[in-house]
């Protein structure tokens, strides 16, 4: 298509195009580098700040300090749960342990023990506080549950390091026709026995022992000991009891203890005395001698 | 006889408000013992309501319908009932042997009925510490 304009018009269009653009920069295309935006007022304060000095300040504001204390207890958390985490996996220690399998023994053991029944307060609460207080037995912590059984006359088990959980029969203390006092110096025997450890001579399976505080195979949870333990435990409160020896012992121990109280050595020997007689005449007691031997040698050590 | 028939609405709006303010206000105890229970009426031999375990966290009310010294109103779940003010703990205790052996405890397979027995060990037993 051919222009119709004057070629002088024409010619100084094209001069026109061409200047125009010459005008136009396009600076990459050109190979050149953008010029950076114009810095801004914060900007140059920032680059105005030296480091070192920041340092300082927050040096001087102790928040470094407070930074060292905050990390010191973090790293102090994560131990403590680490070691929460890895205590999952371990069979108890030999403290948390007794008073578990104790308690687990008298649920398990609940329906023949007859613990669970209604009863009315005895005062034996009272009476063996006062009498453990007069004879300076202090700082026990006592859990006593009262039978409606003869299967256990009288029994200590262990627990924690100063708590001792006490069995008696109520049909046992109403046949014997046992005061308050008397019943008091009945559960301290028992007392002497927990105080001797006898109960873990006595108890024969020692499977256990090996166990406690130690790692657990996850796959395997071995807890045979357990029901061993258990079943240990029965046979000896049940059937086994004390020896001659450990009984001995014993009465010395409550010699001793009631040496200077007249009015308890009195008490003790009527106990003595009642259990004697009663083991002799009633048939339903007979084993009672064998698990606590023996009722008229005591009398006679303790006269000694 | 309309008198009469105000008197009751009157009655039962009464005793239903105060249902309201009973179980308006609590605070959040834990409880302390191995396993325990919530007790239909304040008393240690009453029947349980439910089974709770240590560390178990529990709204005790400010008031209670039969209130008996020594003993919480409280709601475990569902359940309202009465636990022994003694067993409940302002914190989560330091130990509790489920939490702190879960494995092991696990691994004892206890059934219903030992629960139920463990909780009443504490019901029964009659406690104290000899003087210092």
């Amino acid at each position: 298509m051919r222009s119709n304009l004057p070629p002088v018009v024409n010619l100084c269009g094209r001069i026109f195009l061409f200047l125009f653009l010459l005008s136009i920069e396009i600076p990459t295309a050109l190979g050149e580098t953008p010029k950076p935006s114009p810095k801004i007022e914060e900007e140059e304060k920032l680059e105005e700040l030296k480091f070192q000095e920041l340092k300082d300040v927050i040096k001087r504001d102790k928040l470094a300090k407070e930074a060292k204390k905050l990390l010191e207890q973090r790293q102090a958390l994560k131990k403590t749960r680490s070691k929460l985490e890895m205590d999952r996996f371990f069979y108890p220690s030999e403290e948390d342990f007794w008073k578990m399998v104790t308690e687990l023994w008298l649920t398990k053991n609940a329906v023949k023990l007859k613990w669970e029944f209604e009863k009315s307060d005895l005062g034996i609460g009272m009476a063996f506080k006062k009498v453990l207080e007069d004879l300076g037995i202090r700082n026990l912590s006592v859990r006593l549950l009262v039978l409606n059984s003869y299967e256990v006359p009288h029994m200590i088990l262990p627990s924690k390091s100063e708590e001792a959980i006490f069995l008696l029969s109520l049909p046992f203390i109403r046949e014997m026709d046992l005061s308050k006092v008397e019943i008091s110096l009945l559960l301290i025997e028992d007392y002497w026995r927990w105080k001797n450890k006898l109960f873990f001579d006595q108890v024969t399976e020692k499977g256990y022992q090996k166990k406690l505080g130690t790692k657990m195979d996850p796959k395997k949870r071995d807890v045979v000991f357990v029901g061993k333990l258990l079943d240990s435990m029965s046979d000896f409160v049940f059937n086994v009891g004390y020896t001659f020896d450990q009984q001995y012992n014993v009465t010395k121990q409550m010699k001793d203890l009631l040496n200077t109280n007249k009015l308890y050595t009195k008490a003790y020997e009527a106990l003595l005395k009642k259990r004697q007689e009663i083991v002799i005449k009633q048939n339903k007691f007979n084993d009672y001698s064998r698990r606590y031997p023996s009722p008229e040698m005591q009398l006679k050590w303790f006269s000694k | 006889m309309v008198k009469n028939l105000f008197f009751i609405i009157a009655v039962i709006i009464f005793v239903s408000s105060l249902k309201l303010t009973i179980a308006e206000e609590f605070d959040v105890r834990y409880f302390a013992h191995t396993f325990g229970h919530v007790h239909k009426t304040p008393f240690a031999y009453a029947d349980s309501k439910t089974t709770i375990q240590c560390g178990q966290a529990i709204k005790v009310f400010s008031k209670s319908p039969s209130p008996v010294k020594d003993w919480s109103y409280v709601k475990v779940g569902e359940e309202l009932g009465h636990i022994q003010t003694s067993y409940l703990l302002k914190e989560k205790p330091n130990f509790c042997f489920q939490q702190k052996y879960p494995i092991f405890f696990q691994s004892l397979n206890l059934d219903l009925s030992d629960l139920y027995y463990w909780g009443r060990i504490y019901d029964h037993a009659i406690e104290f510490t000899s003087g210092s």
